[in-house]
């Protein structure tokens, strides 16, 4: 069994890579780490929407009454799911694109 | 997203779907994306400095890492993984809390010729319980009742999510890629007993038991919820398997009892004190003529120091505090260390059968590659490679 020491911070960890609770911090200004926390949790939230919507109208276009609970259950199928892969990845890069290397120096 | 095929998977709703399908999403773009934008920016911006700095090409991955630090591409790449991380583990927990009642009960009238063996008295090592591993809320041996699967499935559905494709249909690429290596590599080699070791929910211990069928297939962990999902996973799946709550470095088993003993990014979940014992273990327990072999992240003694750095991320900033100790080690002599015999040490590199296919894999056996591609071996992004050591008896 290990003692206690060996499950500390890690060795050769640079100083201050982490915040008074444990946390890892990466930015100068504590502030943007938990920016960067609020901005993903929205576009995630912003995604569920999206699939939400989506389902809705797969649902609405086979015509007739739609239930909550197959509103709830709905599972697209292999097509779809790919079909909505891609689109979540272009969400993804559209959203986040801007925080890329590449692109920047692109423009 | 990667949706798990086998019968023990929970059933997501329409939502859940959704969150998942965007957490992974996350991290093909974060692991992708960001990290080659990343290497532009070592490259472009960082390595020049710390070149002019230091008088000399970095040494080692601490010197990259430390430099790296001020810079906004690394900052922007590492905040958005960890928080990726946690979004992994949010986007599952409220699913198993829903569905594992029903998992459980799924679980209770499986029936197979495989079996599960716990032991009540068992004290789990403190590399499990003392943190939450990989940032997964409650660790992997949390129970809250004898019947509790719950962390095993959360880490089944988690990893899920966490590898976004690259990893197979149900998880099982890494034991798919190895055994169909040492099949091919060694075809006169025909085990009749297996034991992986550290198997958590048997995912890559299956496609052994597939790959060598009239072979007893045995798994030991440390962690009860796991072997008790990882039991009904294996058997839901066709795969007769018998799970063993041990401790790798005890095992209940008399010497020379199996002809092969592997494990599967295991290793680096261990102190170095305790990966000797797991060693000399698996030396007792195989039979003469027997293969210990282990999948895992490739040494840093193998890689420069860039792609040190990167690997090591996951010791910093992702609960894996054994991590980089593991991977400062010499795989040959940790093998020496533990009574293997130098000439017997064996290591490759497996491409992904999933991501490459068969034929890039008879490829690369053929080739008799061992070389660890510094870029793409144990980094879990597009064109993913396997490493694999070990030694025979």
């Amino acid at each position: 069994m290990p003692a206690d020491e060996e499950i500390a911070v890690p060795d050769q960890a640079p100083p201050g890579i982490y915040d008074e609770t444990g946390r890892p911090r990466f930015f100068a200004d504590a502030g943007l780490d938990r920016l960067v926390s609020v901005v993903l949790q929205l576009t995630s939230e912003v995604w569920v929407l999206a699939e939400r919507l989506d389902n809705l109208e797969q649902l609405a276009s086979r015509g007739g009454f739609v239930t909550y609970e197959q509103i709830k259950s709905y599972a697209p199928d292999a097509e779809e799911t790919a079909r909505r892969d891609a689109e979540r990845d272009r969400f993804v890069q559209s959203v986040l694109g801007p925080l890329r290397e590449v692109r920047r120096a692109e423009k | 997203m990667l949706e798990l095929k086998h019968a023990m998977r929970p059933e997501l709703r329409a939502d859940e779907r959704a969150r998942q399908n965007f957490v992974a999403g996350l991290r093909a773009f974060v692991l992708n994306d960001l990290a080659d934008d990343m290497r532009v920016a070592y490259e472009s911006r960082i390595r020049p400095q710390l070149e002019r700095r230091l008088g000399r090409p970095p040494a080692s991955g601490p010197e990259v890492h430390r430099a790296m630090r001020a810079d906004p591409m690394f900052q922007l790449y590492s905040a958005l993984r960890v928080n990726a991380q946690r979004m992994v583990w949010d986007s599952v927990v409220p699913v198993v809390e829903r569905e594992k009642a029903r998992l459980s009960r799924v679980a209770g009238a499986v029936r197979t010729n495989g079996s599960l063996d716990l032991d009540p008295s068992f004290e789990v090592p403190r590399n499990v319980t003392a943190i939450d591993v990989h940032l997964m809320p409650g660790s992997y041996a949390r129970q809250e009742g004898p019947d509790d699967l719950g962390a095993g499935a959360i880490y089944d559905q988690g990893l899920a999510v966490f590898s976004f494709g690259l990893m197979g249909e149900n998880l099982d690429d890494i034991g798919r890629s190895m055994a169909h290596y040492i099949r091919r590599r060694y075809p006169e080699f025909r085990p009749r007993a297996i034991l992986d070791i550290g198997c958590t929910i048997g995912h890559n211990t299956v496609p052994w038991a597939k790959a060598y069928p009239e072979a007893d297939t045995h798994a030991v962990d440390a962690a009860a919820p796991g072997l008790r999902y990882g039991h009904a996973r294996a058997a839901l799946q066709g795969a007769s398997i018998h799970f063993h709550q041990m401790n790798a470095e005890r095992l209940a088993f008399p010497n020379g009892s199996f002809d092969l003993v592997f494990s599967s990014m295991f290793l680096h979940e261990l102190s170095v004190k305790t990966i000797g014992g797991v060693f000399r273990e698996a030396r007792r327990v195989l039979k003469p003529g027997g293969l210990m072999l282990h999948m895992e992240l490739p040494p840093n003694g193998q890689m420069s120091a860039y792609d040190s750095f990167y690997l090591d991320w996951d010791c910093y900033y992702n609960q894996e505090p054994f991590y980089k100790a593991y991977r400062d080690q010499d795989p040959k002599a940790l093998c020496v260390a533990a009574g293997f015999d130098a000439d017997k040490y064996i290591q490759f590199v497996v491409p992904s059968l999933g991501f490459h296919g068969e034929a890039a894999v008879d490829a690369a056996i053929d080739a008799d590659a061992g070389e660890v591609d510094s870029d793409k071996t144990g980094r879990l992004a597009d064109g993913v490679q396997w490493f694999g050591f070990g030694a025979w008896t």
